[in-house]
C-alpha cells in the first residue's frame, strides 16, 4: 500500500473515533439552549481541564510554534508568559463569571455584559467583536489541517481538500452533540496531541541524530545558527507586547464559555494553576523537532510545515500519520470550540434576542446548528487565501478579542464602569488595533493588540468617570452578590460590609 | 446581601495572605520579563541538563512560577458556592 494511503487511513480512523464521541454526546444531551451551549453547567474537572487546554493549544502549537522556533528560535519563550498568565484569569475572572452565570443563567459573554451595562447595542457590539475576531482563528485551524494533509499525503490530498475534510468532520460532531461533544472530543484530542508530540518528538530526534541527547543538538545549533539560541535586547517590545496581545486568549469567547460550564467553581481554580504545566511542557519536544529541522532541512519556504515534514521523513509512515493525527487534533479541538461559540453568540445574542424572541428552545438550537455550517464554510473560504504565518492571524484575532477585557473587569470588579465607557473604549480599541496592524504595523515594535488595549483602557476609564455610574440596584445585583459569596464569610474581610 | 459599596481598591487583595501571594507572583513573573531577562537572554554557557543556560533558566523559572501558583491555590485562594 502506498504511504500516502496509509497516512490517510490512519487520520480517517482517528476522525471516526472523534465522530463516535460526538454521537455519544448527542445521545446524552437534551434539546435546549443551556444543554447544547453550556452542557447544562455539569462538566467535571477532567473534561473541563482538557477542553480548556486543547482549545488553548491550537494548530499554532503544533505547526505555528514549530515554524516560529525554526525561523526565530528562542524568542518563542515570549509565548510562555501567555501560557502562565492567561490561565490565571480562569480563576481571577472565571470564578466570578461562574457565580454570576449560574445565578442569572448566562450562556454567552454578551449575556453577562448586557445584564450589567444594559441596552441591546452592547449586546450586538460584543457579539460582533466576538464573531469577527473568532472567525480568523477558525481560519487558522483550517489552514493547519490543510497543511497537515498536504504534508502527510505528499500533496496527493492538497491543502484545500485537507481543510474541507476538517470542515466536514468537525461540523458533523459539533452539530450532533453541541458543547458536550466538543468537550468530550477535546479530551481525547488533548491527550492525543500531548502524547503524540512527546513520543514523536523524541523518535524524530533519535532517528535524525542517532541519539536522544539533546545537548548535542543544541551544541550544533550553537555552531551553525547561534542567533536562534539568544534573544537580542532590541526584541523586548515584541516580547512584552506579545504576552499582552495573547492575553486575549484568557477571555476569548470559547474560554469565557468554559467558565460557565463546570460543575463546581473549585475546578476553575485548579484548572488555572495546573493547565500551564500542560501548556508549556507541550513545547519542549516542539523545540527539539524545530531545531533538528533547522539542521537537516535548512531553508524551507514555509516554516509552518517543518514539523509534519520532519515526521514524514524520519519516522515510519503509520507513526508519522498518528502524530499528524495529533496535529489534526490540535486544530480540531480549537476550531470546534470556536465554531460552537460563534453559533452560541449568534443564536443567543442576535437570533433569540433581536430577530425571533418568541422562538422555542428547539428552534433556537436548530438555528445554532445551521450557523455552525455557515461559519465553518466561511472559515474554509478564508483559509483558502493561505497567509504565510499562522501566528500572525492568531495574534490579530486574540488582539481583537482582548478588547473585551475592560468591559468584563468593569462588570465584575470595578463599580464605576459605565456603558458609555465600554462602548467608547471598545470602538477606539478596535480602531487602534486595525491601524497598528495594517496601516502603521507595530509602532515602536509593540504589537497591535497591546496598542489596542492601551487605547481602550484609557478611553474606558476617562469616559466612565465622565458619565453617570450604574444604578445602585445593578451594583448590588453584581458586586453585592459577588461580595456576599466571596468575602462575607471570611472573618478578615466581613467587617468591610457590616 | 451587601450593597457592593465596599471600601478599598478593587484590584488589591483584601486578605494578608492574598496580598503576599500577589507580591510574590509579580516578583517571579518579573524574573522572566525585561529588563531582568536581558541578564540571561544571551547567556549560553554553562549548559545545564543539556540545555544552554538561558533555556534552562526560562524553563526552570516558568516551572517555579507554576509551582507557586499551585501553592496559592492550595493555601490562599478559596472558592465558595452560594
Amino acid at each position: 500500500m502506498e504511504p500516502w494511503i496509509i497516512a490517510t487511513l490512519v487520520i480517517v480512523l482517528y476522525c471516526l473515533v472523534v465522530l463516535i464521541l460526538g454521537y455519544a454526546g448527542w445521545r446524552v444531551g437534551k434539546l435546549n439552549m443551556e444543554d447544547y451551549f453550556v452542557g447544562g453547567r455539569k462538566i467535571g474537572f477532567i473534561v473541563a481541564y482538557f477542553t480548556y487546554c486543547a482549545t488553548f493549544h491550537s494548530s499554532f502549537a503544533f505547526l505555528g510554534a514549530a515554524g516560529w522556533i525554526y525561523a526565530r528560535g528562542a524568542s518563542f519563550f515570549a509565548v510562555f508568559c501567555s501560557c502562565v498568565f492567561s490561565p490565571l484569569m480562569i480563576y481571577l475572572l472565571g470564578y466570578r463569571i461562574w457565580l454570576l452565570g449560574k445565578r442569572y443563567g448566562y450562556i454567552t459573554p454578551a449575556d453577562l455584559l448586557t445584564d450589567f451595562y444594559g441596552g441591546n447595542f452592547i449586546r450586538v457590539l460584543v457579539a460582533a467583536v466576538g464573531l469577527v475576531f473568532t472567525l480568523p482563528y477558525i481560519q487558522a485551524q483550517m489552514m493547519g489541517s490543510g497543511y497537515i494533509f498536504d504534508a502527510a499525503t505528499g500533496g496527493k490530498i492538497p491543502f484545500f481538500w485537507g481543510a474541507m475534510f476538517l470542515f466536514v468532520v468537525m461540523v458533523a460532531y459539533v452539530w450532533m452533540g453541541g458543547l458536550r461533544a466538543v468537550a468530550w472530543t477535546d479530551t481525547l484530542q488533548g491527550i492525543l496531541m500531548f502524547v503524540a508530540v512527546w513520543i514523536g518528538g523524541f523518535v524524530v530526534v533519535k532517528s535524525a541524530f542517532g541519539t536522544l541527547e539533546w545537548g548535542s543538538l543544541f551544541a550544533k545549533i550553537e555552531q551553525t545558527h547561534p542567533k536562534l539560541l539568544t534573544i537580542s535586547p532590541g526584541y523586548w517590545p515584541i516580547y512584552f507586547s506579545l504576552f499582552i496581545s495573547l492575553a486575549g486568549i484568557s477571555i476569548q469567547p470559547p474560554t469565557w464559555l468554559r467558565m460557565y460550564i463546570v460543575r463546581k467553581p473549585e475546578f476553575l481554580k485548579w484548572m488555572a494553576v495546573t493547565s500551564p504545566l500542560y501548556l508549556i511542557l507541550f513545547y519542549f519536544p516542539v523545540f527539539l523537532v524545530a531545531f533538528a529541522g533547522k539542521l537537516v532541512m535548512p531553508g524551507i519556504a514555509k516554516p509552518d510545515q517543518i514539523l509534519p515534514l520532519m515526521f514524514m521523513k524520519y519516522t515510519p509512515i503509520w507513526f508519522a500519520a498518528l502524530v499528524l493525527a495529533g496535529g489534526m487534533a490540535a486544530a480540531m479541538s480549537t476550531a470546534d470550540s470556536q465554531l460552537h461559540v460563534c453559533s452560541a453568540m449568534f443564536t443567543r445574542d442576535i437570533y433569540q434576542r433581536l430577530i425571533s424572541p418568541e422562538a422555542s428552545e428547539e428552534r433556537s438550537v436548530l438555528w445554532g446548528r445551521i450557523l455552525i455550517v455557515i461559519f465553518a464554510g466561511i472559515s474554509v473560504l478564508l483559509a483558502s487565501t493561505k497567509p504565510t504565518f499562522i501566528v500572525r492571524i492568531v495574534a490579530l484575532s486574540l488582539g481583537g478579542l482582548l478588547q473585551l477585557m475592560p468591559a468584563l473587569i468593569g462588570a465584575i470588579y470595578w463599580r464605576r464602569a459605565t456603558k458609555q465607557g465600554v462602548i467608547a473604549g471598545l470602538i477606539v480599541g478596535i480602531i487602534v488595533l486595525i491601524l497598528t496592524q495594517f496601516v502603521w504595523p507595530a509602532p515602536l515594535k509593540i504589537l497591535s493588540g497591546a496598542w489596542g488595549i492601551l487605547a481602550n483602557l484609557v478611553v474606558f476609564v476617562i469616559v466612565s468617570y465622565l458619565t453617570s455610574p450604574p444604578s445602585q440596584e445593578t451594583i448590588s445585583r453584581f458586586h453585592g452578590y459577588l461580595e456576599s459569596v466571596i468575602y462575607k464569610s471570611n472573618p478578615e474581610t466581613a467587617e468591610l460590609y457590616e | 446581601m451587601p450593597n457592593g459599596n465596599r471600601r478599598g481598591i478593587w484590584f488589591v487583595p483584601r486578605t494578608t495572605q492574598g496580598k503576599v501571594a500577589m507580591i510574590l507572583w509579580i516578583i517571579f513573573f518579573a524574573l522572566v520579563q525585561y529588563p531582568l531577562i536581558t541578564l540571561v537572554a544571551g547567556k549560553l554557557h554553562p549548559y545545564v541538563f543539556g540545555l544552554p543556560f538561558n533555556f534552562f533558566y526560562w524553563w526552570i523559572m516558568f516551572l517555579v512560577l507554576i509551582f507557586l501558583e499551585i501553592i496559592f491555590a492550595w493555601k490562599v485562594w478559596q472558592t465558595k458556592e452560594e
